[in-house]
């Protein structure tokens, strides 16, 4: 609960500029919009297993993801990233880390609550392990058509639905994202930069077995509707 | 019956003019045959004479002046048996030539010594011909009836159209150069009419561009012109009407949502970390500043070129407004083009002219 303390001033923030001062818009057509492209993350893995030592390593990671959004705000985005950190398979922060992940927007572009479903792979005890997450959250953004640009904010709490049957592995975890996407005067395209958080606790039982923290840089590019008529 | 008596007066009434003129024809005619009869008897002085006589009469036609001018210029430079005055005869074909540039000595009174003189004459003295039709029908605003005129030198020429009582006097057309040339009478001009249903002079003015030296030739002439009535243009778009088609940029709002979200940007990557032992081990990674300063200066440089959201609605309405105008007023246009192209006037020229 402490974690989701720390994500409140970033959730209050942001609605003060978005929501207060929107322009005359009433005589532009709401446009939806839509986007795909692909990303580099750059990443850093920090982890703890029980009391074992902790460890960091970073990688790249390389992923797509895309977005679609109707003209009311509501809509569907998802995304694929895999990396992989070169060590010993003895050593727990090194192989590879991939995820897959689908998302609801339900609300408006400028407030949206998120749903959405995480499946996560990465080596555990030296075990590949996939684990799926529900996710929930919300998602903040405002666009600004004249510009060109759109700036998000989102907080997500992510857990297993249920454990996993052969070892009753569980999961949870929150992520933070923060993002901002510029789309050039009559080029179908975009550039994003962003940051993303991510910290994740693996439990049996209520024993937490490892605990992660991922720092995630974002650089993205690809093709854009919605955001160059200008 | 009263039509009848009507008929009756009127005939009386314009009798006497009629008869006047009549007998002022037979008698220019009668002094012009005396005239002629004197020359054909070699009797030079009676001939210049009489043609003297003809020129001293009021109301003179053109022809009959042409005419007596020819007589004396023969009268004065006979081929024998006469008192040769050679000044004399110059001056008659001198004014020969001042009436019409086209007047010629006739074959019955051509002589060797005066055809030398004539051409010399011609070739000395500025003289213009100036041809005009008594109907000049003109079809449409910007129609046009012309006038041939001709002259011995390189000139200038101007049509003027002068009222009666001498107050208007309205630039017809002109020529800057010529010696053989057209001149158009007209009756308006930018699809305005230029004359009004009346009377007016037609003044054809020549310049000789090397002297300077200027002649001219009026006509009497009636337009008849109707009037004309062209439909109004409605206005194109007044500017003020136009919405905007523009939203006011969101340059403070985007600077402003820019460093927002960079602070979040901050306060995440500051505050949401692992639990212990990372937190204590590892200090947050650190390029959450790196994507803060780029999400600010990115978004406080894309807001600062804001041009602000296209209202595509307002420009559809403006569109329409703006084709709507246009559209009336190509209506509008094409209904005066009509009007203007179907419109008839007519000019009648008395070919006499002064």
């Amino acid at each position: 609960m402490r974690r989701f303390r720390l994500l409140f001033p970033i959730l209050i923030t942001l609605p003060t500029p978005t929501m207060g001062q929107v322009a005359d818009t009433s005589s532009a057509t709401a446009r939806g919009e839509s986007r795909i492209g692909v990303t580099s993350v750059g990443t850093r893995r920090f982890l703890a297993e029980g009391t074992g030592p902790t460890r960091s390593a970073g990688m790249t990671m390389s992923g797509v993801e895309f977005m679609v959004r109707s003209s009311d705000g509501a809509g569907l985005a998802g995304r694929y990233e895999s990396g992989t950190i070169n060590g010993q398979a003895s050593n727990p922060v090194a192989g590879k880390v991939e995820t897959v992940d689908g998302r609801f927007l339900l609300g408006t572009r400028t407030f949206a609550l998120v749903v959405g479903y995480m499946t996560r792979s990465s080596s555990i005890d030296q075990v590949v392990r996939r684990l799926g997450l529900a996710r929930a959250g919300l998602e903040m953004g405002r666009a600004f058509e004249g510009a060109g640009l759109v700036l998000n904010v989102g907080a997500y709490y992510l857990r297993t639905i249920k454990p996993v049957k052969s070892d009753s592995l569980e999961a949870d975890a929150l992520e933070a994202e923060s993002s901002l996407i510029y789309a050039p005067p009559r080029w179908p395209a975009y550039v994003q930069v962003g940051y993303r958080r991510e910290v994740v606790n693996l439990k049996k039982e209520k024993d937490v077995l490892r605990r992660e923290e991922l720092g995630k840089f974002v650089l993205g590019i690809g093709f854009q509707t919605g955001l160059s008529a200008r | 019956m009263r039509a009848v008596w009507c008929a009756v007066l009127t005939l009386l009434a314009y009798a006497p003019a009629v008869a006047t003129a009549q007998s002022e024809r037979s008698v220019t005619r009668e002094m012009l045959d005396r005239a002629r009869s004197a020359l054909s008897d070699l009797q030079y002085a009676r001939a210049d004479s009489a043609a003297r006589d003809v020129l001293l009469l009021a109301m003179l036609p053109r022809s009959a002046r042409v005419e007596a001018l020819q007589i004396q210029a023969a009268a004065n430079l006979p081929e024998a048996g006469g008192e040769r005055r050679p000044a004399a005869a110059r001056a008659a074909l001198t004014q020969l030539l001042r009436l019409d540039l086209a007047n010629e000595i006739p074959a019955e009174l051509s002589t060797p010594a005066l055809d030398s003189l004539y051409r010399q004459v011609r070739e000395t003295v500025y003289a213009i011909s100036v041809i005009v039709r008594r109907d000049n029908p003109i079809t449409g605003i910007h129609g046009t009836s012309l006038l041939r005129v001709r002259a011995n030198r390189p000139s200038s020429f101007k049509l003027t159209a002068r009222s009666k009582d001498g107050i208007e006097s309205i630039p017809i057309d002109s020529v800057m150069s010529s010696m053989d040339t057209t001149l158009a009478l007209r009756v308006g001009r930018n699809g305005q009419l230029l004359l009004r249903g009346s009377e007016y002079e037609f003044v054809v003015t020549a310049v000789d561009i090397a002297s300077r030296e200027t002649l001219v030739r009026t006509y009497d002439g009636t337009v008849a012109i109707p009037a004309i009535e062209y439909l109004i243009l409605p206005p194109t778009v007044d500017s003020a009407l136009l919405k905007p088609e523009r939203a006011a940029p969101e340059r403070t709002p985007g600077i402003i949502t820019g460093i927002v979200v960079a602070g979040a940007t901050v306060l995440m990557g500051k505050n949401l970390r692992a639990d212990e032992p990372i937190k204590s081990a590892f200090a947050p990674e650190g390029r959450y500043m790196s994507a803060a300063v780029l999400i600010a200066v990115g978004a406080g440089v894309a807001a600062w070129f804001d041009r602000g959201r296209v209202l595509d609605r307002n420009v559809q309405a403006n569109r329409r407004l703006v084709l709507e105008s246009e559209a009336q007023r190509r209506v509008a246009i094409a209904e005066n083009a009509k009007r203007a192209a179907d419109y008839r006037a007519n000019i009648t020229l008395n070919t006499e002219g002064r």
